[in-house]
């Protein structure tokens, strides 16, 4: 027999092979399961993989990578400690202490608490009355660095010069800052209602999370009055005449240094950068800072605040 | 009319194919949801406590901004997989209508209750998709094709029995003999031929003159073949001899019988490979059961008169 003939009859068996009904049925069932597995196979299965989508803290190293001090900074603003622990890294008398910096922003009032309570930073911008709170100058020894001013508090109003009188306050919306470590926005308006005999629970009063959310709800018309301090660019919105001053002199907030060590180099190169730094702000309040401690001249001495 | 229903019968196996494709897509859509929603979820319970929701208890407002900028986070992060973080709020809160596609997850912590709002959507056509239901309908037509052709074939295949059950007598198989060639065949495929050995051949020859002569003999093999048997199986031999195909002696068809029958059943099973209903005609019964050296059994071809044997060559 000739391969062509050997070839044409296995043609031919394949042919008749494929044309039975099982193998139709079974091609059938080949598809089937090929459908249901390109179904499956198409479907793209990525699984999401997350970063660290919360950061609170950033580092730094100093030029002095083997030494393993870390110099913590707490302040509640990010962009403060990021660019407070870039300088600090920058800075010789950090590089001789420290290997390097790690800088945290709070993201919640409890956080700073926490960090003041525990003395865990060694640089913090807190205000007065938490240190005094926690006692923590005398426990840590938490020295004041530099300062900022102090200002007044007042109730704002949109419409009409705020009264402080108990009939005034009994009808109106108000305004207040739901952190209680406030004292503009917290706790004095809450004294001041407190010595007029009102019953907080009595009145209507709306919270809000920051200076700005505050003045956001007055000039929308949410809240009648609001109890804040008063900046420049406030003209804008209100008028300067309808506000009514609660307590004058309050305590601007302070950057204290852990002074474990009479630590005067450190305490002046970072009283030198945290000058340096307040120049930079956009906000006038916060250019104007004052410093605590004579640098100029050996000894370094306690100048005080004044 | 053909064309209809092959086209129906393509349409049809496309739909059934493209049905199974679109479950198992959408079952493993499904799935592939289910646990990026599980991880999304995951995630936010992990960030919970960092977030600033607001909190009625505490008098706390929240911080509608970092929460916004949060979500705005996320959902770069899942971008791709369909699925979007709309809010997260605390139940106290929650008072959105939701869309159509929109759902929600509630995660339960130890003093309030966050509910998260999530849409998704998915657009089902991709390439790949497309791809595959081009191929299905692909599979669908070659598989129509083989339905079609089958048909054909069967229908052919019953025509010619049928043929055969109308007209037995003109088109009954015959077996065919040839001696010149020394090769069995039938006649509905006489190009099928099977070669066979000059003994079997003999012997088969011999049996099939033999059982039409003799059907009530019974063949045993614990008993000698018959004598007249060795005669017709000699006879066939020297016809063999005649034709040139051997020059040997005639060999003792008493031994190895049940060799030879086995070569005489091997050459006819390919013959009548196609119509096994003829072959207990041709076919030297096989011992089943009681063993083959049973005095019970017979090799004989007990209906072999009732079969068509053509012998060419005689």
């Amino acid at each position: 027999m000739s391969y062509y003939s050997i070839l044409n009859r296995c043609f031919l068996n394949i042919k008749k092979l494929m044309l039975h009904k099982t193998a139709i049925v079974t091609f059938m069932f080949i598809a089937l399961l090929f459908s249901w597995f390109a179904g499956h196979i198409v479907v793209g299965e990525k699984e999401i993989v997350f970063p660290v989508m919360i950061k609170t803290s950033t580092t730094c190293q100093t030029t002095t990578t083997a030494n393993q001090n870390q110099l913590i900074v707490f302040t509640p603003s990010k962009y403060v400690a990021q660019l407070l622990t870039q300088n600090l890294c920058d800075d010789k008398v950090v590089a001789k202490q420290y290997g390097s910096v790690i800088g945290y922003w709070g993201y919640r009032t409890v956080d700073s608490l926490e960090f003041v309570g525990k003395g865990i930073a060694d640089l913090i911008l807190a205000k007065n009355n938490i240190m005094e709170a926690f006692r923590a100058e005398t426990t840590y020894n938490y020295q004041p660095v530099v300062g900022f001013s102090d200002y007044t508090a007042f109730f704002i109003s949109s419409k009409e010069k705020p009264l402080i009188t108990k009939q005034y306050f009994l009808d109106k919306r108000i305004g207040l800052l739901d952190y209680p470590t406030s004292r503009s926005g917290h706790i004095l308006p809450k004294q001041t209602f407190k010595q007029l005999g009102l019953n907080i629970a009595q009145l209507k009063i709306t919270y809000a999370s920051s200076h700005n959310e505050l003045r956001e709800l007055l000039a929308n018309g949410q809240v009648d009055l609001i109890a804040s301090f008063w900046r420049e660019n406030d003209s804008k919105r209100f008028s300067k005449n309808y506000i009514t001053p609660i307590s004058s002199n309050v305590a601007g907030t302070r950057w204290y240094l852990k002074m474990q060590h009479n630590n005067t180099d450190l305490l002046c190169a970072v009283q030198s950068h945290l000058l340096s730094m307040s120049k930079e702000q956009s906000f006038r309040y916060y250019q104007d800072v004052e410093p605590y401690w004579q640098c100029n001249n050996y000894p370094v001495t306690f100048i005080g605040e004044s | 009319m053909r064309k209809l229903v092959s086209s129906l019968g393509v349409f049809i196996l496309f739909i059934v194919f493209s049905v199974v494709f679109y479950i198992s897509t959408t079952h493993k859509q499904q799935q592939v949801n289910k646990l990026q929603i599980t991880q999304i979820e995951k995630q936010i319970a992990l960030d919970l406590p960092l977030l600033d929701l607001s909190n009625e208890l505490l008098k706390h407002s929240g911080n509608k901004a970092a929460l916004q900028h949060y979500i705005q986070t996320v959902n770069a992060q899942i971008q791709g997989t369909g699925i979007q973080v709309i809010s997260i709020v605390p139940k106290h809160e929650f008072n959105l209508s939701l869309k159509a596609d929109e759902f929600i997850r509630k995660l339960n912590s130890n003093n309030s209750v966050v509910i998260i709002v999530l849409s998704l959507k998915q657009a089902y056509f991709s390439a790949d998709v497309v791809t595959i239901y081009i191929l299905l309908f692909g599979i669908s037509v070659l598989l129509m094709f083989m339905m079609k052709q089958s048909i054909t074939y069967q229908k052919n295949k019953k025509l010619g029995t049928e043929q055969d059950s109308i007209a037995p007598e003109s088109k009954s198989l015959t077996l065919v003999i040839d001696l010149k060639s020394k090769t069995l065949s039938n006649s509905y495929y006489p190009e099928q031929q099977v070669a066979l050995a000059n003994k079997p051949l003999c012997f088969y020859l011999a049996l099939v003159e033999f059982c039409t002569n003799n059907p009530e003999v019974k063949l045993n093999h614990n008993k000698n073949v018959p004598e007249e048997l060795l005669e017709l199986a000699n006879k066939y031999f020297y016809r063999l001899v005649e034709l040139g195909h051997t020059i040997r002696k005639r060999p003792n068809f008493n031994n190895s019988l049940e060799k030879t029958l086995s070569e005489i059943r091997a050459a006819l099973d390919d013959v009548l490979n196609d119509c096994p209903e003829q072959k207990e005609l041709y076919y030297p019964p096989k011992a089943f059961g009681e063993g083959s050296r049973s005095r019970m059994h017979s090799y004989g071809l007990v209906n072999v008169s009732q079969g068509n044997i053509e012998i060419i060559g005689k």
